[in-house]
């Protein structure tokens, strides 16, 4: 169980998050989305562990993280081959050829085990990124905006092999993202931050069966909930006028 | 193979454009003799026992020189880059004597040591030094912090930090630092040769000395001989890096 009561952060005497109370079930997938600047990433930090609130408590995990990094290219290793991101970060001594096979499987990465990762597209960098923080089979999964760098289609993959994962190897997970229907594709809930300081202004529920959400997109039943949220996002743009 | 065969063709007309310029050209052997004579005098320090003396120990003296500095100088450097408040206080120290010209150390490093192979060893300390521990500094310094962060979130502990992140990392910039320390290693071994006294062997000794007796044959055959040494170290470090760090500049 992961919990925030009224956590609040500054750098100096700038105030990025403010009054963030949140809690996130075991298992439970959430989504959080936000103009630039609201304290998104800075709120994954600390959960992660990275950076200390400046106000309020933060109950979390005491191990390491499952962490992908928003600059996934900086993040991995150019020394090291996709198959030894994925070892790496794997725990214990025992089998861990077997399960790093598993995992590179699970992500469609066999094919590349050998590459380094300036041999990769962005797509498959971003899988290997995912790969190695599923390899350390954390309690808590976070993914700082995942899809940013990539383009339509590679992000549709990656949310598809994203899901897999998930789905076979439950995870705490916290994603920040900017794009809607991603959010809405993984995660059991979204959290909509209001522009800097942060401040957590609405809840939107994805009340839609995890496996094969994505045939529902189009449907009335996706369509409730991409309305309900987007109404929030687009609340901030009026004000920004 | 097309560029290898241009190039050995443009060696053949190098050397016959040579051999008939001093042939019928009018110019003084003295000053520009034949390549033939020159191959000559090549061959001399392969085969006689002074030449071959004159070989090992300019080479003898290069790997002391480099070896010894680029030690001190990523120790040194590595203080600077982990520590701070030594970096504040030391690297413009660090920053004014590396801007002084090798050379202007001679006259003092003379006077503090005397002719031999103790100041040309502590000329060649100096410059390499400098540039390995401002090298070494500053890749410490630039780290990346998000790989830092992967290495926290991966729960490694501060020795497989340092191992498996860090070292890596600053390993790129610290070869190609490396590969100018071997540049001015060998220049400054040819140049305390030349400059500091107290030996008779060396290629910089043999090319002061055959200038002074007008041996010109043995100058241009010395000269040939440090490019190649230059050459070969350059190569055979090339070669090394890429197969050990293929990473560089990715």
């Amino acid at each position: 169980m992961i919990e925030f009561a009224g956590v609040s952060k500054n750098y100096g005497s700038h105030r990025v998050l403010e009054g963030i109370s949140l809690s996130v079930n075991p298992g439970e997938i959430v989504a959080i989305m936000g103009p630039n600047g609201c304290g998104k990433s800075t709120l994954l930090k600390m959960l992660a562990g990275f950076e200390a609130p400046t106000a309020g408590k933060i109950s979390r995990p005491a191990r390491p993280v499952g962490f992908v990094f928003q600059n996934v290219i900086e993040s991995l290793f150019p020394w090291q081959t996709v198959e030894q991101h994925v070892k790496m970060a794997i725990r214990g001594a025992h089998n861990t050829h077997e399960r790093g096979e598993e995992i590179l499987t699970m992500l469609g990465l066999t094919k590349y085990c050998d590459k380094y990762p300036y041999q990769l597209s962005g797509g498959l960098a971003q899988l290997t990124a995912i790969a190695r923080a599923v390899a350390q089979e954390p309690e808590l999964f976070l993914l700082d905006e995942p899809f940013a760098a990539l383009d339509y289609y590679t992000s549709l993959l990656v949310v598809e092999r994203l899901l897999t994962v998930l789905a076979t190897r439950p995870m705490t997970t916290v994603l920040v993202t900017h794009t809607l229907e991603q959010a809405i594709l993984l995660a059991d809930r979204i959290i909509i931050l209001s522009p800097s300081p942060g401040k957590i202004v609405a809840e939107v529920k994805t009340p839609l069966p995890r496996l094969g959400r994505s045939k529902l997109v189009g449907t009335p039943a996706f369509d409730v909930v991409y309305r309900e949220a987007f109404q929030h996002l687009q609340g901030f743009l009026c004000a920004n006028v | 193979m097309r560029q290898r065969l241009g190039f050995i063709i443009s060696v053949i007309v190098f050397l016959a454009l040579w051999e008939m310029l001093v042939l019928f050209g009018g110019i003084s052997r003295l000053l520009i003799p034949t390549p033939v004579a020159v191959a000559g005098a090549v061959l001399q320090f392969f085969i006689t026992p002074q030449g071959l003396a004159a070989v090992s120990f300019t080479f003898l003296r290069f790997i002391a020189g480099l070896v010894s500095g680029v030690t001190l100088g990523v120790i040194f450097g590595s203080l600077l880059g982990l520590i701070p408040t030594m970096r504040r206080v030391l690297f413009p120290w660090v920053d004014f004597f590396r801007s002084i010209p090798a050379s202007a150390f001679i006259p003092l490093l003379l006077l503090l040591f005397g002719i031999g192979d103790a100041a040309r060893l502590i000329l060649i300390i100096i410059i390499v030094g400098l540039l390995m521990a401002v090298s070494t500094m500053m890749s410490l310094v630039n780290c990346s912090p998000t790989r830092r962060l992967v290495g926290k979130s991966l729960g490694l502990s501060r020795t497989q930090l340092f191992f498996s992140v860090v070292l890596p990392e600053v390993l790129p910039n610290l070869s190609t630092a490396l590969r100018l320390a071997i540049s001015f290693s060998l220049i400054l071994t040819v140049l305390g040769e030349m400059s500091i006294g107290g030996s008779a062997l060396g290629i910089g000794r043999i090319m002061q000395d055959a200038q002074l007796v007008y041996e010109t044959p043995t100058l241009y055959a010395a000269i040939f001989v440090a490019g190649l040494l230059g050459y070969a170290l350059n190569m055979g470090y090339a070669c090394l890096e890429k197969n050990y760090i293929h990473w560089i500049g990715k």
